[in-house]
């Protein structure tokens, strides 16, 4: 009865909108990864050819990789 | 700065390469046409604006009930989250434009080629070895704005080059014709 109450709950309008919103949360940790594998390959294009705006794009994969990282964390406190 | 967006620099401040010898001096580095952009740049422009335009479209629309699956916390972290990846796909692209360089130094080509986020490809040749290079203007677009490829042909390992979309093709081909011709020259005196 517990599982079928809980399915129950899962398919409901707020149940489905808390599986919605882990569902995003894991995508968005999987995003985290992205963005860090972003920030590696920028530091191995400005390594590769080095310009004056090369710490430009350094900063803004870095914000990019944080903000990632903030949103994951906004999510889960808000679920 | 204009290293941001522009596709031809001749002599530039402070550009450096991995690999460039101390008498070595950097003379031209190029990218594909800033016109190459244009399809990504339209897509990012809409990937920001699909947020507003859907918050009408749902308000416009009836009410269908999966509004109350729609928590004022979960549009919230969708649309910081859509953002963010449109901020992504916009860095990717346009670091993806702006290292993928043809450099002319005064002793060789090199051709720099990074694809998605794991593929560098690196290809340089000595001037003197360059035999023949070509420049070609292909299509209604790259008629109108003057952006083509130039093929070198070398005598390297690598025995064609191509920078693939550059404006102005002829004069790349020009100069270029023009360092093999004096290096060539130096080298019979």
């Amino acid at each position: 009865m517990t599982t079928i109450n809980f399915i129950n709950n899962l398919l409901s309008p707020s149940g489905f909108g808390t599986l919605l919103q882990i569902l995003v949360t894991v995508v968005m940790v999987v995003y985290v990864f992205f963005a860090f594998i972003m920030t590696r390959q920028i530091k191995l294009m400005t390594n590769s050819f080095s310009t004056q705006a090369s710490p430009i794009f350094t900063l803004l994969a870095q914000m990019h990789f944080i903000a990632a990282i903030v949103l994951v964390a906004i999510s889960i406190i808000l679920l | 700065m204009q290293i941001l967006y522009k596709s031809f620099m001749e002599n530039p401040d402070n550009a450096t390469y991995d690999g460039e010898d101390a008498d070595e001096k950097t003379l031209y580095v190029m990218r594909k046409s800033f016109i190459t952009n244009i399809s990504w740049i339209f897509q990012v422009l809409g990937m920001t604006a699909l947020p507003t335009v859907l918050t009408a479209v749902m308000f416009i629309l009836p009410k269908t009930g999966f509004e109350s699956v729609l928590k004022p916390s979960l549009v919230l972290v969708l649309t910081l989250f859509w953002y963010l990846i449109t901020f992504g796909y916009f860095l990717q692209n346009f670091v993806n434009w702006f290292f993928n360089v043809y450099i002319i130094t005064s002793k060789k080509i090199i051709d720099m080629d990074f694809q998605g986020l794991l593929y560098k490809n690196i290809s340089e040749a000595p001037l003197r070895n360059i035999e023949d290079v070509t420049s070609t203007i292909s299509g209604t677009a790259n008629t109108i704005f003057n952006y083509g490829s130039v093929f070198i042909q070398t005598s390297a390992e690598k025995s064609e080059f191509e920078f693939e979309d550059v404006d102005n093709p002829s004069r790349v081909r020009d100069i270029i014709s023009d360092l093999v011709t004096d290096i060539k020259t130096n080298d019979h005196h």
